[in-house]
């Protein structure tokens, strides 16, 4: 079944400098949107905003026009996968398997490297390990929609395929939400791309358009 | 999200601070048994802001923490609400417990 998320409406300021104020996204099931933007341009405050992390005054965020405040509280909706490590250091990995009602089996069958260590807390594995551990959580566990703040953070060239491959997957019984520094990786699979910037969202399709409207990638 | 499942998570955030405050609460009851009914509001004023330092401190030094509870149904009013009133109520029964035997 199809599902759309939606948001608008959304007006965030720090210190009377306008963060966020002219916002429009959607996210469909079977799609990968992808959210661009500089250091500061407020895309991780719009991903919390929108998940009910951080509360502002006026925001209208909407799951099948139904409205959603607390997206925190309807992990069958929305899971989220924050810029930094969530999971408690001392979980083992079968533990966090347990509470997401994953099959650590899959993980083990799938990526090798993860073979006979369920036993293992995560705050001993490696840091690509640990996030790809926490990606691998969120994006598998049951929700109608993920949102994903950095999901390449701290991930080797060949951990981030992997991630990719697994969004790719996943985006059949979900709807993504994806925001990155590493701008290739999103354009190349995101179906339905943004940028925000002056507090601004604006659909984009090309790099080009990016640039026009002020966007400077890292290490292009 | 299965009850027990919630439990579990419940007693693991209690986990992270429940030595501290049970170290406090034995700290009232020693006094308690000195001086007996004469503190008792001072003793309830004084676990009352040992607790509301603890979450302080846990608010922000688990703040990450709180998006793996988040990511699970669990949010932070329940936490705080259930893990409060449990470690109040001990706290309570002790101390009457202490005055039956003084």
């Amino acid at each position: 079944m199809s599902h759309v998320l939606e948001f608008d409406s959304i007006r965030l300021s720090f210190g009377g400098r306008m963060i966020l104020c002219d916002i429009y996204m959607k996210c469909e099931t079977g799609k990968i949107t992808g959210l661009l933007g500089g250091n500061g341009q407020g895309k991780s405050c719009l991903f919390k905003i929108v998940y009910g992390e951080l509360g502002v005054e006026e925001k209208s965020v909407r799951i099948d026009n139904v409205s959603l405040t607390k997206g925190f509280m309807r992990p069958d909706l929305l899971r989220f996968l924050p810029q930094f490590d969530f999971i408690p250091k001392s979980f083992s990995i079968s533990r966090v398997f347990d509470d997401f009602e994953l099959d650590y089996r899959e993980l083990e069958k799938r990526f090798p490297e993860f073979a006979s260590k369920h036993r293992v807390a995560v705050g001993k594995l490696s840091g690509g390990q640990y996030r790809f551990v926490q990606t691998y959580v969120i994006l598998k566990a049951r929700s109608q929609f993920v949102i994903m703040d950095e999901p390449f953070t701290h991930l080797m060239p060949l951990q981030i395929e992997k991630v990719i491959e697994l969004i790719k997957e996943e985006k059949e019984n979900k709807g993504l939400l994806i925001t990155d520094h590493l701008y290739r990786p999103i354009m190349e699979i995101a179906d339905r791309l943004y940028l925000l910037t002056d507090g601004k969202t604006h659909p984009v399709r090309e790099f080009a358009e990016m640039e026009e409207l002020g966007y400077v990638a890292m290490g292009r | 999200m299965r009850l027990v499942k919630k439990i579990r998570l419940i007693v693991h955030f209690y986990k992270g601070f429940c030595l501290l405050s049970l170290l406090i609460t034995a700290v009232c009851l020693v006094l308690f048994w000195e001086y007996g009914f004469s503190i008792f509001s001072m003793l309830l004023w004084l676990k009352a802001a040992t607790l509301f330092l603890i979450f302080r401190f846990i608010k922000s030094y688990k703040a990450r923490e709180f998006y793996y509870y988040h990511n699970l149904g669990v949010s932070k009013m329940v936490l705080w609400a259930v893990t409060l009133s449990f470690d109040l109520l001990v706290y309570l029964i002790l101390l009457f417990q202490v005055n039956r035997f003084r």
